[in-house]
């Protein structure tokens, strides 16, 4: 595949962007295009809405631009984490202060529409729908023997208080708890299915006698039902729901992907990659660098450059270093519909999640559904 | 020749007198004063004439006598009584104190030599893994009246035979067997005594009336378990062990009667048990059904924690008669009270036993057991229509319980899943 592909180094030009040029090294197909759009903090959130618009960060400020790089707003600073609503109208931002974190929800003008302080450091935001975001947080305390890690789920409407779950709780020995940041706060990450019934998410389990390591769960929204899936090392913190809500994929040495609910290894992507982002239809997936197609390498990129498709599937926003690049020219699809009933699919689905009914029990229905 | 005489009685006199007095001597003139009943009471026992002085069973420590913790256990008895000591722990009553306790090891306010009731020294494992969950949860001050003054049988010959007498007279009155073998529990004591063996025993005698040694320590035996074919709580033992057994009791009551009265009588008794038994596992099936389906109120989950099994609903020999739902508390006196009285009466022949005090409650705890689980059922599907579960899930859920208990097979919960998932198209 590697030898069908045009070695493309771009030196990016910014005349129409300000700040210092830079080029990313990458190798990509012919017919895909690779602009940089803004500078901005390297290491930083970004997030593409629906409607075109980009949020970034840039020297500590939040900046909203559409895809030509132009500035729609600048609103407020200190932004660790960021997600467009699926309208793409609203967008959450995190900030964390110190041990609690503030939950802002902006619109694209840059207006704070709503705010709330929650316990802990969130690790993620994700919407569940348009009055529901949700956000992973880790609660940590420290103790002579040890340090206290928990995991909770908050759930903001954006009016009232936000709700909380306690979803895990986790004793670090002091040495796993002196980790550097960027590997121990890389968990409690939410996926949210495509069904937006269920979440998942990783946590860190420290066995005695073993090295630290992160257990990949899943958690049924309606029902609360929770369940430990996979294993993946520290690093992989980051999962995706595949756009068929029955496997995820996993980070790690090598990237996987993983049978839903069973947790059964169904595929393997060759080297180590974390972080992994999927577009819309699935057909292509970003992992590690590595741009697949239909499990195929198509493109490489730096490998600590970060990744997300737009909500389009027309392109993909990547980050390296201090530049935000669009790759243009995918060839992405709709994702597959998800069920012709919903309502019964989505209680079928609880009752799977509880183990009321088995995973063959719960397909027989699906196909007697279509029927 | 007889000054031969007198003189052979004089030093034989002079003999046994020091040592008569020498086994008790330093006790008595205290404890004339102190405990003139138990010295009178020694003084006139077997033992006494035998030599068998204070400190043979009390030990010499005065100051652990004080402190009781120089109880006379049966292991002191043992040595000068072993046929009596081994047939008792082969016996019911041997297991007597294990049944009535459970291991203390978790409790504050354990005692330091509690371990011996259970356990051999040096030994882990306890001589009988049978716990009492009602026993865990009573007070200090009411497990030790309440029960230990019963269940302490299995170490204690003194709970039979009193503590400084010996007269055998005393433990052949069924008044002994009484201070625990009556009550609403197992009233075999009433049963028996107005029953027509206990009228004759008291009109005609006991070789007219047999009582309760007659049939259940013949020959003086201490094995009081003999010819039983049920375990205490009124459960048929398997067939292995109950044929023996019942050729034991053929062979007691055919001392008096005919081989084949005695056989279709016990049989009898064998058909109201399992008739008995069957109106129980009713009821039982239907409590069950209720904690599959989440109505019992409340809960186990919901309520203090059972002593032997956590938070699970407990319908065995441990289930207990507080902190449960009221329709266990039903099944409780249904159980171990009315199921009780009708076999127990039953075997003892006692008609209104049997029937008024037996199964005429047994068949009205149905009534009432039925009546209250209409009512908890009731209440559910109520508050089931404020919930936004549907309703397959609780049945989901009610099929997944019994399941797991056993209650169904896999290809029975298969089938009744695939019924509800059906009803839910």
């Amino acid at each position: 595949m590697k030898k069908t592909l045009s070695t493309l180094l771009l030196a990016l030009a910014f005349g129409s962007l300000t700040g210092c040029a830079t080029t990313m090294p990458a190798q990509v197909p012919e017919r895909f295009q690779v602009q940089e759009i803004t500078d901005c903090d390297a290491g930083s959130p970004f997030d593409a809405g629906a409607k075109g618009t980009v949020a970034y960060v840039e020297h500590g400020s939040l900046r909203l631009v559409n895809l030509h790089g132009n500035v729609k707003a600048v609103a407020g600073t200190g932004v660790r984490l960021l997600s467009f609503s699926p309208s793409g109208d609203r967008l959450a931002v995190a900030l964390t202060p110190a041990e609690s974190t503030v939950l802002r929800i902006l619109d694209t003008a840059g207006n704070i529409l709503a705010e709330t302080l929650v316990e802990g450091r969130v690790t993620s935001i994700t919407w569940r729908s348009e009055k529901e975001l949700l956000a992973g947080a880790l609660m940590v305390k420290k103790f002579s023997f040890g340090t206290q890690m928990a995991s909770r789920l908050y759930r903001w409407d954006g009016d009232a208080k936000p709700e909380m779950t306690a979803l895990g709780d986790v004793t670090l020995r002091p040495k796993v708890a002196r980790l550097p940041e960027a590997l121990l706060y890389d968990q409690m990450i939410v996926a949210l299915s495509p069904y937006r019934d269920e979440i998942a998410y990783t946590t860190v389990k420290d066995p005695p006698l073993f090295n630290p390591y992160l257990k990949v769960n899943i958690w049924n929204l309606t029902t609360g039902s929770s369940k430990s899936i996979a294993e993946a090392p520290l690093g992989a913190g980051k999962v995706v729901y595949a756009p068929d809500g029955e496997s995820l994929i996993l980070g790690g040495t090598p990237g996987r992907r993983v049978s839903l609910p069973a947790g059964k290894d169904l595929e393997t992507w060759n080297g180590p990659g974390r972080a992994p982002s999927l577009s819309p239809s699935g057909n292509y997936l970003l992992l590690g660098g590595h741009l697949y197609l239909h499990n195929k390498e198509i493109a490489t990129f730096p490998p600590d450059a970060k990744g997300m498709f737009l909500p389009d599937g027309t392109g993909a926003l990547v980050m390296y270093k201090e530049q935000l690049y669009l790759v243009s020219g995918l060839a992405d699809e709709p994702p597959p519909p998800l069920a012709e009933n919903m309502e019964r699919t989505l209680k079928l689905r609880a009752l799977r999640s509880q183990g009321l009914i088995t995973d063959a029990e719960y397909l027989e229905q699906l196909k007697k559904e279509t029927k | 020749m007889m000054n031969r005489a007198v003189l052979t009685a004089t030093v034989l006199a002079a003999l046994m007198a020091p040592r008569l007095s020498g086994a008790a001597e330093p006790c008595i003139p205290c404890h004339t004063e102190k405990t003139p009943a138990a010295v009178a009471q020694w003084q006139g026992s077997a033992h006494a004439k035998a030599g068998v002085g204070c400190e043979k069973c009390h030990g010499s420590d005065h100051d652990k006598i004080v402190r009781g913790e120089a109880k006379v256990g049966m292991k002191v008895c043992a040595p000068c009584h072993k046929k009596a000591y081994e047939e008792h722990r082969l016996s019911r009553h041997g297991m007597g104190l294990h049944s009535g306790w459970g291991c203390t090891r978790g409790l504050p306010d354990r005692k330091k030599d509690e371990c011996r009731f259970c356990h051999q020294p040096g030994d882990e494992m306890p001589r009988s893994d049978v716990q009492c969950a009602r026993f865990l949860k009573q007070s200090p001050e009411m497990g030790e009246i309440g029960c230990n003054y019963c269940h302490s049988v299995e170490d204690a010959c003194d709970s039979c035979h009193s503590k400084h007498m010996t007269d055998l007279k005393i433990v052949r009155d069924p008044n002994s067997c009484a201070k625990c073998h009556m009550g609403p529990d197992h009233p075999q004591w009433e049963m028996w005594q107005t029953s027509l063996h206990g009228t004759l025993n008291v009109s005609a005698g006991a070789k007219a009336g047999p009582d309760c040694q007659t049939c259940h320590m013949p020959k003086g035996t201490h094995n009081v378990s003999i010819g039983i074919t049920m375990n205490s709580g009124g459960v048929p033992y398997p067939a292995a062990k109950a044929e023996p057994a019942r050729k034991e009791m053929l062979n007691i009551c055919s001392a008096c009667h005919a081989p084949t009265f005695a056989k279709r009588e016990l049989e009898r008794g064998d058909l109201v048990r399992s008739q008995s038994l069957a109106i129980l596992k009713e009821a039982e099936h239907i409590i069950w059904d209720l904690n599959d389906r989440g109505l019992l109120d409340p809960m186990p989950e919901n309520r203090p924690p059972h002593p032997l099994s956590g938070p699970r609903l407990v319908t065995d020999s441990q289930m207990l008669y507080e902190d449960t739902s009221h329709i266990e508390r039903l099944f409780f006196k249904m159980k171990k009270y009315d199921y009780a009285r009708t076999v127990k009466g039953a075997y003892h022949q006692n008609p209104s036993y049997t029937h008024w005090y037996g199964n005429a409650e047994l068949k009205m705890d149905l009534v009432d057991i039925k009546s209250e689980a209409s009512r908890l059922k009731e209440r559910g599907q109520k508050g089931a229509g404020a919930k936004t579960q549907p309703g397959a899930e609780d049945e989901l859920k009610a099929l997944k319980n019994k399941f797991d208990r056993g209650a169904l097979s896999a290809e029975e919960y298969a089938k009744e899943k695939g019924k509800v998932l059906e009803r839910m198209r």
